[in-house]
């Protein structure tokens, strides 16, 4: 056969680089959140708007006619460009503004007073509205998403292994405390479809994981004589990467096309996609893989420990080895009993 | 096996023939959320239930019945009746609990009745504000949450039999009636140990008679009594036939009864008609990158898979028309997350084409012959792209089976853009490649984009 030799690069070779760097980042973007909670005005490791925390509803009464973007104009001198602008369709001289920072409420209506047209003092109303997600939501939430993690887990479990499953889900906690770490940075409103961006972060995360795992699966039931493992994680995430690639660049075009065209009231839900959407597929290839190898790397050397003095076997779960097969995988050819782990079984590694 | 797998088309037309007859029927009917259209927004003022007097007569009943049933609800009961035996007005204290659960009665409700991303907040002390997304017509949005008053089932001569306290579901179903054999919609009642014994007290004492069903004082039906009923489980019935009328009144009645139990009496005291929260730019805006987005999409599709590229770009086309009948079809609404969602669904589709074609490409490489790599590079290419999908799935089932009403949206729109993705990518992709493998035997390398 003549197989031109795919470029192969030493992604795993790297690995502990990579993982560092990750590391790095999921613990700067838990000190911005942990800044925010103690050393910011918003207490809060995230800016929870106005869905979350509650805030002021104003009906006003104009004297003529109101455009949502000159109040939107008004708004955004006082910070408050996200908030919820709703003109009366039938009078288009009542509009009802829904705001999370309440602190100057009474100079917002003065401006927009002076910048738009006389206010109806008589009909004005200015109330304290609670969350449209309540305590009980949340709660309710966070235990969904948690048994959904679950679920996912034993799927990838039964699918492929444990091991994987738990890199697929670590990788999705580092996706989603990166993106929310950049989220905190830039103190970007966390409101309902914040919160979609989000739980898409997290769905994107997991789809390309899995694209990444099934290759790496094939790549083990049809491996070569002599690879070691990292080898073939290194061929598995080299021949994915085109496909990596291709599908995030494709989605990122269409997240930037929509973030430029659409504006201002869409950025922020834009900037949450974009930053999970890159980290996630970095993710994929960059820390499941590794993850899975040095795993099993780890594996390998306690095992090689215990095989090194001669005609020792050992039990585990079911599944014998003897003193030339190094690793929990069935073996067939050694070429360096003590180092190279062969590997000739198409499940994956199944001890403990 | 080298044969064109018509069986496919077959499938394949079916999809398209059921999107395209979707969104024929719900074109002038598609529903946005408050973000990109609007709705009704009303403001409610809640206040404790004072039960209805002509009830003194219903509620010695209560007393003397059954009341050893230790339901949290039964004893506020018995705690208003004494109040009203009193004839004491001494308002009910009406906690932010109540508030809480009013809220979340009101949602399900209203949800229940296919109206989602409906987004309630509590107001002050004692208001509710619901928004009502894709509504225009302030009357028939407050006809849905209107009747949420207290629920009364009245003999002809307006005495109490049971109230909505007792109501412990009412669904809505289709139903066999025993002699007449068509399947006819329906209401399904269900009540507590206590109700049981007074609907079934009380449709003994009425059977050829009516019982008229009152929400606070306006009469929502009075069904006849065929037969005592005993064991708590009744049916209403709504006519004949299939009629669509009589399906909408008994889901709406089922939605109106289950109601009925709501801890506060809420009347309105401020409706309106509200504009887009994003504003109309912004959704115009939102369109046009929308587009830009796909067209974006399928140049580099093409650029990068040559012909292949072309049939990815078909198969998106066709997975947006697919995606759009069955949003239409179940009645989803288009607001801000659903966007989301759907733009990630959008990149899935793509994915289960980039994936195909890259093995395709791979399998070509090894020496291969194209029917034999379009074989082998979809079967390898659908492990994970039924994986990575099946995994999605699972996980947006557990949030639409528990989630709130926003994370239910958005996880149901997601949910539909996998199975169309997956739909596309089986019976387009896979399709088309192979009638191409098997009619050209000999392919122009180039225009595929393909090397050895």
């Amino acid at each position: 056969m003549n197989i031109r030799p795919i470029l192969e690069w030493n992604i795993i070779g790297k690995s502990k680089g990579f993982l560092s760097i990750s590391g790095i980042m999921v613990i700067i973007s838990l000190l911005i959140m942990l800044f925010n909670t103690f050393f910011s005005p918003m207490k809060s490791p995230l800016n929870f708007g106005i869905d979350f925390t509650g805030g002021v509803l104003m009906n006003l009464d104009f004297d003529k006619e109101v455009q949502e973007s000159k109040i939107r104009e008004v708004l955004s001198t006082f910070n408050q460009a996200n908030a919820t602008i709703q003109l009366d369709q039938r009078n288009k001289k009542h509009a009802m503004i829904r705001l999370s920072d309440v602190s100057n409420k009474d100079e917002i209506v003065t401006t927009l007073e002076k910048e738009l047209g006389k206010i109806n003092k008589d009909t004005q109303s200015i109330e304290v509205i609670g969350p449209v997600i309540g305590a009980e939501l949340r709660k309710n939430a966070i235990l969904t998403i948690s048994l959904a993690l679950l679920l996912i887990l034993i799927y990838i479990a039964f699918r492929f292994h444990w091991k994987h499953g738990l890199a697929g889900i670590l990788a999705l906690l580092h996706d989603t405390i990166i993106a929310l770490g950049v989220v905190s940075l830039f103190r970007i409103q966390i409101n309902t479809p914040a919160v979609a961006a989000v739980l898409s972060i997290v769905a994107y995360s997991l789809q390309d994981t899995i694209v990444i795992l099934d290759r790496l699966r094939e790549n083990i039931k049809y491996r070569k004589g002599n690879q070691t493992f990292a080898q073939i994680a290194n061929k598995s995430v080299t021949e994915s990467w085109t496909r990596s690639f291709n599908t995030s660049f494709t989605t990122v075009l269409g997240i930037a096309a929509l973030t430029i065209f659409a504006g201002a009231s869409l950025l922020d839900f834009c900037i949450i996609l974009l930053v999970g959407m890159l980290v996630g597929t970095y993710s994929s290839i960059y820390i499941v893989v590794p993850m899975v190898v040095l795993w099993e790397k780890k594996e390998e050397q306690a095992m090689n420990g215990v095989i090194v003095p001669a005609l020792s076997t050992a039990t585990g779960n079911g599944l014998k080895y003897k003193a030339d097969s190094t690793s929990s995988y069935k073996s067939e050819k050694v070429s360096e009993p003590d180092k190279t782990v062969v590997i000739k079984k198409k499940k994956t590694t199944r001890r403990r | 096996m080298k044969r064109i797998k018509w069986e496919q088309l077959v499938i394949l037309l079916l999809a398209i023939g059921l999107a395209f007859l979707s969104i024929y029927s719900y074109r002038n009917d598609v529903r946005y959320g408050l973000d990109l259209q609007g709705g009704v927004h009303l403001v409610l003022q809640a206040e404790p239930i004072e039960e209805v007097v002509e009830e003194t007569a219903a509620e010695e009943e209560t007393k003397t019945s059954e009341e050893a049933t230790e339901k949290t609800t039964e004893t506020t009961t018995t705690e208003e009746v004494t109040n009203e035996d009193l004839e004491s007005l001494v308002p009910k204290k009406m906690t932010v609990e109540d508030l809480e659960k009013a809220r979340s009665v009101l949602e399900k409700r209203i949800n229940s009745l296919g109206v989602s991303e409906t987004s309630i907040s509590i107001q002050g002390t004692d208001r509710l504000i619901v928004d009502i997304p894709g509504f225009s017509d302030i009357d028939q949005a407050k006809k849905i949450i209107g009747k949420l008053a207290v629920l009364t089932f009245k003999d002809e001569a307006g005495t109490v039999i049971v109230d909505g306290k007792n109501l412990k579901n009412a669904t809505f179903a289709f139903q066999t009636i025993k002699d007449g054999g068509t399947r006819q919609p329906v209401v399904q009642l269900e009540w507590d140990a206590e109700g049981k014994k007074k609907f079934a007290d009380g449709t003994a004492a009425n059977v050829g008679k009516t019982i008229k069903i009152f929400l606070d004082e306006e009469e929502l039906m009075a069904p006849t009594v065929n037969e005592a009923i005993t064991d708590g489980n009744a049916v209403i019935t709504f006519g004949e036939s299939k009629n669509e009328d009589a399906i909408r009144q008994a889901q709406e009645t089922a939605a109106l009864l289950r109601g009925g139990s709501l801890p506060l009496k809420l009347t309105f005291l401020e409706e309106r008609i509200v504009g887009p929260s994003l504003g109309k730019d912004t959704i115009n805006n939102t369109k046009i990158g929308a587009i830009v987005a796909i067209l974006a999409v399928i140049l580099y599709m093409i650029f990068c898979y040559k012909m292949f590229g072309v049939i990815g770009a078909l198969a998106l086309l066709l997975y947006a028309f697919l995606y759009l009948g069955f949003l239409l079809a179940i009645r989803s609404v288009f607001s801000l997350p659903a966007i989301g969602a759907a733009i990630l669904s959008i990149g899935g589709a793509v994915d289960s084409n980039v994936i195909v074609f890259e093995r395709i490409k791979e399998d070509y490489k090894t020496g291969r012959t194209l029917f034999s790599s379009v074989s082998s590079g979809f079967a390898h290419g659908w492990t994970a792209i039924f994986d990575s999908n099946f995994a999605m799935i699972l996980a947006m089932v557990v949030l639409w089976a528990l989630g709130t009403p926003t994370i239910k949206g958005f996880a149901i729109t997601l949910i539909s853009g996998i199975i169309a993705a997956l739909i596309t990518s089986y019976f387009f992709t896979r399709f088309i490649l192979n009638v191409i493998a098997i009619t050209n035997p000999k392919i122009n390398e180039k225009l595929f984009g393909l090397k050895r």
